[in-house]
């Protein structure tokens, strides 16, 4: 059932965490995100106190603590109801992680579809400074912490942490190698921590509950709450927030999810299970939750989904690397030839299927990694090659094959 | 850093850290496929077809990005690794046209290799094809992009930007459509300039030559050789097909590690042309009139023993060349002084710099660059003044950028014209031509009274300081700020720079030396790293810059009316009687004339017969008009060229050279690296290497010689010039060696004066400034400049006949300023008549703020639209050196 | 009258600097207020910004919201991905189209519409969505969006 600790009514006064954290040691607040077993809240799931500690002991002068706001995964729009309500809570999540990294600079990376949020996130940052808790010498403590906003300009990809990175460093968001990783040099080479609005935004609530209070929220071996933003055929579209852990079929019931033929979890790059599988956890051991879930009734065609989502990651793939560049383009031409009936039995896609798992540990970075799993996952479980939309006039009986 | 262990395809090995897996593989001899990568250019990890296996990893790893870590397993060649490589190249493949039957690249085509090596034959392919790409731009004179043949590995870009610095093209979309271009514009519209870096790393035939070689690249011979143009000394691989020059590449070695510029890489056809001189001629009648080389010789022989009869040797001068190898020019020299009896014998370096060997042998003991070009790289500030480095040495120029670029260098420009470093520098200051001593003195003004000079170094390595310090001290910024127009606090800056950098590099070229001042000049940047300490370490020091290809040789070796080869002076009893006993001849113990003397000389009568190797003077000489009259009464003129050019049309006898493409020998660069010229065509109709010829008439003359090769030449120079002592042809078969370089076992010299300058302790020489000879006025209001641009060289003779060259600049035009074009009612494009007291040409008007409201800037290149008939005939009074770079003019329309 | 591009980097230089990081800064400034960004503002930026005229048309043409092509003054971004495609998007591009007489990514005669697609909004909850001119519309009909476009100036 929902358990509503960052969305909660009654919640602690925005800044109190970050009050708190002055008191004590940079590296003990760093101890507490760690020990709290946060992983972070954008998709991959690293542990936020490991990339905390590694860029607290990177040795600079010169630090930045960067906000994933791009939130891009199609079926994705928890962070936008953060922002919209909980800026201040994310901008305080920020100035504990500048605190505890040793950074004053704090950047805000939010994605061209949301300008509308500006002036919520500039409001929040005003109250801030009103507090004292933005500025120089914040409380006395010798530290100074900013924010500011940078937008980007459409491009999925640049929710990629290092294409974030060079898109603030204005070039195109194509995502670096690694190493190096960011909390060693990233934002203008410098130690960078890179984390999901989410993410910043449970900081502040770990510090006040402590690590403890915070990882018994999730179930079993998960640590905290997540939230999800669920929309497709669904009574009741929205953003939930679970304990991580929970069960996905909690999080349809909630949502009045009916008739359930797939659901995604994770948007595009997630995994698309049966109604059967719906049991399985929202979990990084299990249904790996970044926070979309889209719902698809029996009425349905999970090739056309398939479509539209191949045709996503077409658009979307930054094209630098060869496997997601051009495997892209042939896995959506393989749907678009299943769909005309060009292809009809799953024989004829082995090589696109040897051809996704070369994507999968080639490509550079996650989007061409991931942009299989709805290839796989789809025509593995929701096509079937013996009904007739598949082998009806299909290739083999016009002759042409 | 130390090395660790790993372990591949179960063998152990240990390998720097710091090695990627990429690395460490080449290391232990085991070959990966690459695509993207290219030790030249920053790593892209784009193209995965490197990648192997690494014992537990989820993923595979790219060998070419993956540092190793300890107790790394990889696995180079697992069924799995295979596997991705296919499936990697079928993915490339079904992209690209494989036009392989018609491209040129074939076979020296790195994609092609791969899918040979795959054996991904057309039944085997995985996937359908994939549409091609859009057209091919092939606007560009030299070059062409073929979208449907690039596998976007991006090295192009990196080579245009981080290699050349320049940034023409870029990757332009994203995902599929991505593809290289400049942006909405095609080639022929961008800034490229035609290096052909690009080309030369593309690992396809995507970016290729735009003129097909027509030639299979396994049907043809590489010949490592080096550029005839300009005193960089690029190193290139002539691709000879059947006689015939079909490509040319950058060879990745020393100095310019496979960069070219476009003269070098396709500025070569020259050599093909129809025009070149292929037997002798003799004026009969008035008209040249083709003849035998023994008739051609015995009648020159005739006609200067008739002279030398008459008036005694000293009436007889020679012209060698800057562009001729290094044994030519000693052959010259030695006939002139053994054979015919006089020192007369100089060359065009009189008109480049005279000045530089004169002001740098007087402060430092030796007239070259200090040091090396590959150290520019690593100079922390760089200043340069009087060089277009860009235009007239490119690759040189590619170096300062990446100084810049990757390593932090400031740079600082000082130049009375926007030149294309300005966009690279910290600083540019933009003097009133003809007024340098002026900034220097201001520096060092400003260094001294903020005492940031170099106390140690001064007091230790060096004389004379004192007066230096006395001079400059009325030169404060404000009052250099009035000479030459330069803000007082960008003096200022300049100096701070330029002293507290760790290592500062002086870079200079004609800007300095064609000046009535010239000596001046560079004594005052001799002064100015001496007072900095920056002399005789790496990175630092005076780096003229040497124009011609073989402008350091010529003077190396001697053919300069003062000195033998080395420099050693004829003045110099212990020197002239050296050489009398090597050449078991009375020498003349005169110095011998000068290029501007000799041809004053032919005018008074001082001068009777004139021979002159591979030099144009009616193109490259100042005040033009007076040079045609000279040579029109010389009593007779020999003119040995490749081509029948302005001076040969005035000849008695013409002789038919062979070009460097057809001959051996060295060239010295200007860095005093001696690098081999090696022959990879045969000469046209009856045409002989110089050195032949020049063997033919000292024989002839009366003075035996006879060489079975240059290599023997080689060994006679080393014998009597002890710079060159170490130099043997066999010794810099795979790279040159750098004078000075005194035995056989010496490894040539970096930079020069190190713990000890040359002459003992460097001098400092006081400079008082002192205005060019000739300022603009009411009558000729504006100041002209001249000097060289990228696409041609020299007079022409060699570039203008490259139909490439010509596509880029076709002809002779002038820099005005656009409120100048319009304050005089020209237009761009439009025609213009500039005239001096000495001369008018009507040229182009090219309209650009790349020169000053009242300065106009005249490429020398063009006969037709000669600067030189404008140019001063002034000379510096110790080095003899015209003032080409500053003259009085009148614009205007042409009527 | 819009206002001279180069105009417009003078002014974006001053708010954001001449540094490499400035560069898509400037161009989102150029592009927001023009709806496209002409070739003088992307020479003046190179020049200021010292980086290659090729350079900034590659970050141009890499990201999705900036045009080189002109624009119109209102730009309507329709959502294309799943939950929008699933929700009728489709009949509501058609609706736009035929209602104001261009094709995806096509602009009005008048210079006043241009319609794009996009990826998802973030607006799933409430699809099919769209942006125009940055402001979000949810909920959408063929109706409805033709509605709000027409309203547009
Ligand atoms: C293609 C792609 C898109 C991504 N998009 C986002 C995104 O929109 N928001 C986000 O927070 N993380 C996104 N990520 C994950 C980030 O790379 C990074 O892991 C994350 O910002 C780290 O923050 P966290 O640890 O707090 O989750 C994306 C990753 C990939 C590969
Ligand atoms: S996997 Fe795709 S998106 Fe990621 S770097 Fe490669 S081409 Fe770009
Ligand atoms: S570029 Fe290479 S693979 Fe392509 S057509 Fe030419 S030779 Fe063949
Ligand atoms: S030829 Fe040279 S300048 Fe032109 S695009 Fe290629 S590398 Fe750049
Ligand atoms: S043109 Fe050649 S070098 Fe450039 S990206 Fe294409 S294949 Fe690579
Ligand atoms: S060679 Fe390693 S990725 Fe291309
Ligand atoms: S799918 Fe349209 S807003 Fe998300």
């Amino acid at each position: 059932m929902e358990k509503k600790v960052l969305l909660a009514e009654d919640q602690p006064e925005f800044g109190a965490g970050f009050e708190l954290a002055l008191t004590m040691t940079p590296a003990d607040v760093v101890y507490m995100v760690r020990d709290s077993g946060i992983k972070g809240r954008g998709g991959a799931g690293f542990p936020t106190g490991i990339k905390w500690n590694l860029a607290g002991a990177a040795s600079s002068d010169v630090k930045y603590v960067v906000c994933n706001a791009d939130e891009g995964e199609p079926g994705t729009f928890k962070d936008r109801i953060l922002l919209e309500k909980y800026s201040e809570r994310l901008i305080e999540g920020m100035a504990i992680g500048g605190y505890a990294i040793g950074s004053s600079h704090g950047i805000i990376y939010l994605r061209a579809e949301y300008p509308y949020l500006i002036p919520a996130i500039e409001e929040a940052r005003k109250n801030m400074i009103g507090k004292g808790l933005l500025g120089k010498n914040i409380r006395g403590k010798g530290f100074d912490f900013d924010v500011e906003i940078r937008t980007g300009s459409g491009a999925y990809i640049c929710g990629e942490e290092t294409a974030l990175i060079e898109s603030l460093e204005g070039k195109s968001g194509f995502p670096r190698n690694k190493p190096p990783f960011p909390v060693n040099s990233g934002y203008l080479n410098k130690p960078t921590i890179v984390n999901n609005v989410e993410t910043f935004c449970a900081v502040p609530h770990i510090i006040l509950g402590g690590p403890e209070w915070y990882a018994d929220l999730g179930i079993g071996e998960c640590s905290g709450t997540k939230l999800f933003s669920i929309s497709g055929d669904v009574e009741k579209p929205g953003v939930y927030e679970l304990p991580l852990g929970a069960p996905l079929k909690d999080l349809l019931e909630l949502a009045g999810a009916k008739d359930i033929q797939a659901v995604q979890v994770g948007g595009a790059s997630g995994r698309t299970i049966p109604a059967a599988d719906t049991y399985r956890s929202l979990s990084f051991g299990d249904l790996p939750p970044g926070g979309s879930v889209i719902v698809f009734d029996s009425t349905v065609n999970m090739l056309e989904v398939l479509e539209n989502f191949m045709e996503f990651f077409v658009h979307e793939s930054c094209g630098q690397c060869v496997p997601c560049r051009e495997g892209t383009l042939h896995l959506r031409n393989a749907v678009e030839d299943l769909i005309a009936g060009d292809i009809c039995n799953k024989e004829s896609l082995n090589d696109y299927f040897k051809l996704a798992e070369v994507m999968r540990i080639t490509s550079k970075c996650g989007l061409g990694q991931t942009a299989v799993n709805c290839f796989v996952d789809i025509i593995n479980n929701f096509v079937d090659f013996t009904d007739e939309r598949i082998s009806g006039e299909c290739c083999c009986e016009r002759g042409d094959q | 850093m130390h090395n660790i262990s790993i372990k591949i395809n179960d063998q152990g090995y240990s390998i720097r850290e710091g090695s990627t897996i990429l690395e460490a593989c080449t290391e232990a001899g085991i070959k990966i496929p690459t695509l993207c990568h290219h030790s030249k250019v920053n790593i892209s990890g784009n193209c995965r077809i490197c990648v192997v296996e690494v014992e537990g990893w989820n993923t595979l790893a790219i060998a070419c990005v993956t540092p190793i870590i300890p107790n790394m397993i990889v696995r180079t060649h697992s069924p799995r690794v295979i596997e991705s490589r296919k499936i990697v190249a079928n993915l490339l493949l079904a992209a690209h046209n494989c036009d392989c039957m018609v491209c040129d690249s074939a076979g020296a085509c790195e994609l092609q290799d791969l899918a040979y090596d795959f054996g991904i034959d057309n039944r085997s392919r995985m996937f359908d094809d994939l549409e091609c790409l859009e057209e091919i731009d092939d606007s560009s004179p030299v070059l062409k992009y073929d979208p449907s043949k690039c596998i976007m590995c991006t090295r192009c870009v990196k080579a245009c930007r981080d290699i050349q610095g320049k940034g023409i093209i870029a990757v332009l979309n994203r995902g599929a459509d991505m593809r290289v271009g400049t942006g909405v514009k095609l080639l022929d519209i961008s800034d490229c300039d035609g290096c052909g870096e690009c080309v030369q790393i593309c690992p396809t035939g995507a970016i290729s030559d735009k003129v097909s070689n027509s030639v299979r690249s396994w049907e043809v011979e590489k010949i490592r050789t080096s550029c005839s143009y300009c005193g960089v000394g690029c190193q290139l691989d002539m691709w000879v097909h059947d006689n015939k020059l079909v490509k040319v590449e950058g060879a990745d070695i020393i100095p310019n590690y496979g960069s070219t510029c476009v003269k070098g890489r396709y500025g070569h056809t020259f050599i093909d042309s129809d025009d070149r001189l292929k037997t002798p001629l003799i004026r009969r009648n008035g008209a040249l009139v083709e003849a035998t080389w023994d008739e051609a010789i015995s009648h020159i022989t005739e006609k200067i023993g008739k002279i030398r009869e008459e008036n005694g040797p000293d009436v007889i001068a020679g012209l060698s060349s800057a562009r001729v190898t290094n044994e030519e020019n000693y052959l010259f020299q030695k006939m002139m002084r053994a054979a015919v009896g006089t020192n007369n014998v100089d060359h065009c370096a009189r008109l480049c710099h005279a000045s530089t060997v004169a002001g740098l042998a007087a402060a430092f003991g030796s007239g070259a660059m200090t040091n090396s070009i590959a150290e520019l790289e690593h100079a922390k500030c760089i200043l340069v003044t009087g060089s277009n480095t860009t235009e007239t040495h490119p690759v040189i120029a590619t170096i300062i950028k990446r100084a810049v670029r990757e390593h932090g260098a400031k740079l600082i420009v000082i130049d009375p014209r926007r030149i294309d470093l300005v966009d690279h520098a910290a600083l540019w200051l933009r003097q009133k031509n003809g007024t340098d001593v002026a900034w220097m003195n201001g520096m060092m003004n400003v260094i001294i009274s903020e005492n940031l000079q170099d106390e140690a170094y001064i007091s230790e390595r060096t004389e004379d300081f004192e007066a230096v310090r006395k001079t400059v001290e009325s030169f404060t910024p404000q009052m250099v700020e009035d000479i030459t127009t330069i803000p007082a606090e960008k003096i200022r800056e300049a100096a701070r720079i330029f002293a507290t950098a760790e290592v500062s590099s002086i870079v200079y070229s004609m800007g300095i030396t064609q000046h009535t001042t010239g000596t001046d000049n560079v004594l005052s940047t001799a002064n100015l790293a001496m007072l900095t300490g920056n002399v005789g370490k790496p990175s630092s020091g005076v780096n003229p810059l040497r124009g011609q290809n073989n402008v350091q040789g010529a003077c190396d070796l001697g053919a300069l009316p003062n000195v033998y080869p080395g420099y050693q002076k004829v003045a110099d009893p212990a020197s002239h009687e050296k050489f009398e006993k090597a050449w078991g001849r009375k020498l003349s113990k005169d110095n011998g004339l000068t290029v501007v003397e000799i041809i004053n000389g032919l005018e008074s009568g001082k001068v009777k017969g004139l021979i002159i190797m591979g030099e144009n003077p009616m193109v490259s000489d100042p005040n033009l008009n007076h040079v045609e009259k000279a040579l029109e009464s010389a009593e007779f003129l020999v003119v040995c060229d490749i081509f029948l050019t302005e001076t040969a049309e005035k000849a008695d006898v013409v002789l038919p050279a062979a070009s460097f493409a057809e001959k051996e020998g060295t060239f010295t660069n200007t860095e005093r690296r001696v690098i081999l010229l090696r022959k990879f065509l045969d000469a046209p109709g009856e045409a002989r290497p110089d050195w032949k010829i020049i063997c033919d008439l000292s024989t002839s003359f009366g003075y035996p010689m006879s060489y079975a090769n240059p290599a023997e030449i080689m060994d006679e120079i080393a014998s009597v010039t002890p710079i060159y002592g170490g130099m043997r042809h066999s010794r810099i078969q795979e790279i040159g060696l750098q004078w000075p370089c005194p035995d056989e076992q010496h490894p040539g010299t970096m930079y020069l004066h190190k713990g000890e300058f040359k002459r003992g302790k460097g001098k400092f020489h006081p400079v008082d400034f002192i205005p060019p000879a000739e300022l603009p006025d009411a009558e000729y209001p504006f100041i002209l400049s001249t000097g060289r641009i990228l696409f041609h060289y020299h007079t022409g003779s060699m570039s203008r006949r490259a139909p490439a060259l010509n596509e880029y600049v076709s002809g002779g035009y002038a820099e005005i300023h656009p409120a100048d074009v319009d304050r005089l009612g020209l237009a761009d494009g439009g025609p213009v008549s500039i005239s001096t007291r000495r001369g008018q040409i009507e040229t182009t008007v090219r309209s650009t703020e790349i020169v000053a409201i009242g300065s106009v800037f005249v490429p020398f290149h063009f006969a037709e639209a000669a600067a030189n008939r404008l140019t001063n005939d002034a000379l510096d009074p110790k080095a003899k050196i015209p003032e080409l770079k500053v003259a009085a003019c009148q614009v205007a329309q042409v009527k | 009258m819009p206002r001279n591009p180069e105009e417009i980097v003078t002014e974006g230089i001053i708010e954001f600097g001449t540094g490499r990081e400035s560069l898509v800064q400037l161009l989102t400034k150029v592009n927001e207020e023009l709806s496209w960004i002409p070739t003088i503002a992307i020479e003046a930026i190179a020049k200021a910004t010292r980086i290659s005229v090729a350079e900034v048309y590659s970050v141009v043409s890499f990201y999705s919201f900036f045009s080189i092509e002109p624009r119109g003054r209102n730009i309507v971004r329709l959502c294309s991905t799943i939950s929008c495609a699933m929700t009728g998007q489709g009949e509501i591009l058609e609706a736009l189209m035929n209602e104001f007489g261009i094709e995806l990514f096509e602009t009005t005669d008048d210079g006043r519409l241009t319609i794009e697609t996009t990826s998802c909004i973030g607006l799933c909850d409430q699809a099919p969505a769209m942006l125009v001119n940055g402001e979000p519309h949810v909920k959408l009909t063929p109706e409805k969006a033709c509605d709000i476009v027409r309203g547009l100036e």
